[in-house]
Order: C-alpha cells, then structure tokens, then sequence
C-alpha cells in the first residue's frame, strides 16, 4: 500500500518528465521533442517551445539553436532564423551545420549573393564537405555561373559518385550551361537472314537551352532497302515546375517506309521523392495506312552511382490488331559526371522511341522480339561528348521466321 | 518469273522481295496501288501478289485490272485474317489465290512455285 502511493507521489510529482515517452527535462530530451513534433507531428509551434525550453538550459548548445533557426525557416521568421545561425557562427565559425543551413535560408530567399558567401566561409574549413558544395553549386546555378556550378558539383560527384541529388543536379547544369549544342550521329544496322542490305542512318542536329527548356531541331537520313530518305524532326523539353517537365516531339518524312510518314510524341516527367522519377505519355505513328497511338508509362530509380528503369509500351487493339505490349528494363552506371555512363538494356517487343527498328512498326502483325543494347558515352573534353552503341536484335518477322540485327553506332556533341 | 508485289507494309514487301529473289524470280515492288497498277501496264508481270488493303488502290482494284487484260495475268491475294468477306470478293473478280497475313515465306514460296509450274493453286 505504501509503495503504490510513493509510486503515485513520483508520478504526479514530475508530470513534465515524459511526454509521449520524451524525456523534457535535458537539452538533449527536448532536442529529440523537438524533432518529433517537428518531422512526425509537423507541430513546429511546439518543436520551437521545446528548443527555446534547450535553450534556457544549455544556452550554448549550436544543435539546438541551428535546428531552431531551422524551425524560424520553415516557418518564414527569417530574421530569427538569421539571428540563430549568426548566433552559432559568431562563437563558432567552423560550424558546417549552421553553414548549411544559413546558406539555405539565404539561398530560398534567393539572397544568392549572401548564401554564396556563407558557402564559401564554410567551406573554408570544411573544404571537402558535400552539404556546402551541393549548396555552392545550386546556388552557382542559380545565379547562372554555370562553370564554377559544374565544378563544385563535379567535386561531390568526384567524392561520391553515388550522390543522387548531385547527379541531377549536375544534369540540370549541364542542360543550362552550354545553351547550344551541335552533334552528329551514324549507325549501321545489319541483317542476318530478313534482309540483303545493311541500314545507314545517319544524323545532324542543333539544340538550344531556352528559358522554357530544351529544343533540338534534327535532320535524319536513312538508306534502307538501297531507298534513301530523310527525315526532320523537331523535339522539346518544356519545364513545367521544380517536380515537373515534359517532352514533345515531331517528326515528318516524305520517304515512307525508309521512315514513318509522321512520328510524334508527348510524355510528362515527374522528379519523384526518394530519387525516383516518373513518366506517362503517348506516341503516334502514321506510315501509309492507318495511324497508331501508343501509351507509355517509365520508372526509374537512382540508386548510388545506378539509375534503375522499367518502361511499358501499350498498343491498344483495333479491328485488325489485338493489344500488343513492349518492354524494356534498363540500368545505367555512372562512372564520373552526367555525361560519363555505361548504359545496358533488355527489351521484349519493339518500341516506337527506337529509331533503327520503329519502320518495323509498319505492321498489321505484332510478333515477338527480344532485343538487348550498350551504350557508352564519355565527356572527353569539357565542351566535347563521345557516345557508342551496340544492340542486339532477335525477331520473329514472320510466323515462325526469326532473323538476327546487329547495330552498332557513333556519337559526337559539341557544346558551346 | 516477273513477280510484281504491291505491299504498302515496306518491311513485309522488302522481306518478301528477297525472299522470291532468293528462289530465282525477277521482282517488282510497289508500295500502293495506284503504283501497282501502272506498273502492271508499263512491266507486264507474270503473276501479281497483292495486298487488299493499300492507299490509294486497293488489291481489288488490281484483281480487276489484272483480269481485264487480254492475256489475263494470275493474282496471289495478301489479306488480314477479319477479311474473309473482302477474299471472297476477290475470287469473284477473279483472283487465283489467297494468303492469311500472318504468313510464312515457306508458304509463300511453295504457293508462288505452283504458278510457275502452270499448276491450279489449293486455296489455305
């Protein structure tokens, strides 16, 4: 009897002590309330109540003040904000956290100048740090001084080619920062038993960074079945927001068979959470007969220096073809920046996005194919982009007839 | 032979091409059906392989051409599976044989070789 009420006494003489099993008496208990009420209850009224209760306990505790200012950020007090990162870095100068994140208060505020700035006191003494170089290149970006944006993102990239978020951004970098580019392209398709004469095809192009995105104007050409023909093609990547951009693309040609009549395309992208990214879209293809629409949807998934994709093709049936679906599995190893890869694919079914083999389309009749391809390309100087190819190609072009394809080809772009 | 195909698929009628090369003939190839129909006039074929449905002409059109001629020339029918109506059609005008799209070469090249033997063709 006696020990249930010292039990009871010590309960009700701490009721502060646990809080949903917290313990708020220590800087170190309401650091952790802290970071619960902020990241799994989004109650930063009450994260900031714990920190500033830190505070007065241990008033030079940086942790607890930088996560505050990171509060008074997410919460537009900036000028606390600003207080508590100054705070922490007037003691502690080579404090990398409170670099970090005064940068990034700076850098939403688009305060470049000063985020900059911060970066680069931080950097003084963390000179390696990834946090402060991904910032310093987001930041270079931003301000469109895109060369020393690749830099220090090639620095993380070089330290860890397994950073996802670096990698993309390094793609975004390298889109804006050569706003031309010029390339040319030459493949060479052979045939084991379908056909006599290997395929030519060949391609110039010109693309420009716009503030909308990409556009690429290309002219191909292509000898098939001794036929020659060209094709123009005219391709885009309109950005839509910071999650969002989307691809269209049209192409014509008077030579069919040799191409499609009219090839056109449209697919929306989505950067997802988790380094996943996304897209569904259509694809419409006209030869001489009726024309096809075909739906695609795409995951793909960085991981370390990998980027993992699925892809699925969807040709609905009509009243002279049954549903047919393609698909394609593939895996891409980053070796070094964005445009240094060793890529490998398995595909069933042929895609309409494949240049060599979509005349193969021109088809009341679907039969089976399995196909697999490498490429390798290779920044060989800064302005200067080399890529190979070399694919694969079993198909059943007529009932119970299987041929071989081989292809191999060659890339060059000039940024400038 | 002097085979003319008029196939506006061009991987089937490229595929087909070589194949009859393969076997000896001589080929002529058009991708619609207003091509084949001057080329039947300008080259004289010896037997036709038509595709029913092709722009601008279809397979039809040149069953009755082909049969109208003085010496009438014999037509081989490429059709879809869903037109059966259309193939007996066909036979109405004339055509000597049909195939089912999707078809082997072996087939193909066995049916061709009866038209260059002078014999009757035996309907898939």
């Amino acid at each position: 009897m006696y020990l249930t009420k010292a039990l009871l006494l010590i309960v009700l003489c701490f009721p502060v002590v646990l809080v949903y099993g917290q313990d708020t008496t220590t800087s170190d208990g309401l650091l952790l309330a802290a970071r619960k009420a902020a990241f799994d209850e989004k109650d930063y009224s009450q994260a900031r109540s714990y920190l500033n209760k830190a505070l007065t306990i241990s008033p030079g505790y940086a942790d607890v003040r930088i996560f505050l200012g990171r509060i008074y950020t997410w919460t537009g007090v900036h000028d606390s904000a600003k207080a508590c990162f100054e705070y922490v870095l007037s003691g502690k100068p080579d404090d990398e956290d409170a670099a970090v994140a005064y940068a990034d208060l700076e850098y939403w505020e688009s305060k470049y100048e000063d985020a900059l700035r911060i970066c680069d006191n931080g950097l003084r003494y963390h000179s390696g740090s990834p946090a402060l170089l991904l910032r310093k290149a987001k930041i270079l970006n931003s301000m469109r001084r895109f060369s020393a944006a690749d830099s220090a993102v090639s620095q993380v990239l070089f330290a860890d080619r397994g950073n996802s978020e670096a990698r993309r951004l390094a793609d975004r970098i390298r889109e804006l920062s050569a706003r031309n580019r010029v390339g040319v392209s030459y493949d060479l398709v052979c045939f084991d038993r379908q056909f006599n004469d290997p395929w030519h095809l060949a391609g110039i192009e010109y693309g420009r960074s716009t503030g909308l995105g990409t556009v690429t104007g290309r002219i191909n050409y292509a000898n098939r079945f001794k036929d020659n023909g060209v094709q123009y093609e005219l391709e885009a990547y309109p950005h839509i927001s910071r999650t969002f951009y989307s691809y269209a693309e049209a192409a014509y040609s008077g030579n069919v068979g040799v191409f499609p009549h009219w090839r056109a395309g449209f697919s929306l992208y989505a950067n997802l959470p988790a380094s996943f990214e996304g897209e569904a879209g259509v694809r419409y293809l006209k030869f001489s007969g009726p024309s096809t629409w075909i739906y695609t949807a795409y995951l793909g998934k960085y991981y370390k220096s990998w980027l993992f994709g699925g892809r699925v093709y969807i040709t609905p049936g009509t009243y002279v073809q049954v549903t047919s679906l393609s698909y394609t599995l593939s895996a891409r190893y980053y070796f070094g920046g964005a445009d240094d890869y060793l890529g490998g694919s398995v595909n069933y079914g042929i895609s309409p996005d494949d240049r060599y083999n979509v005349v193969q389309l021109d088809s009341k009749t679907r039969l089976t194919s399995y196909s697999t391809g490498l490429t390798f390309k290779k920044k060989v100087t800064r302005m200067n982009v080399l890529s190979a190819s070399a694919s694969w190609l079993n198909q059943e072009y007529l009932p119970k007839t299987n041929g071989n394809q081989y292809q191999i080809g060659v890339a060059w772009q000039h940024r400038f | 032979m002097k085979i003319l195909i008029a196939e506006d698929e061009a991987i089937l009628l490229r595929t087909i091409e070589l194949r009859l090369k393969k076997d000896g003939h001589e080929t002529i190839v058009c991708v619609d059906g207003r091509e084949a129909l001057a080329k039947i006039e300008e080259q004289d074929p010896d037997l036709i392989i038509a595709d029913i449905m092709m722009p601008f002409a279809s397979g039809l059109e040149i069953v009755g051409a082909a049969k109208r001629r003085e010496i009438k020339i014999p037509v081989v029918v490429l059709s879809a599976m869903e037109q059966e109506s259309v193939v007996l059609e066909a036979f109405q005008l004339g055509a000597d044989d049909y195939i089912t799209k999707p078809f082997s070469l072996e087939e193909l090249s066995v049916r061709v070789k009866r038209f260059a033997l002078g014999q009757p063709p035996r309907n898939s």
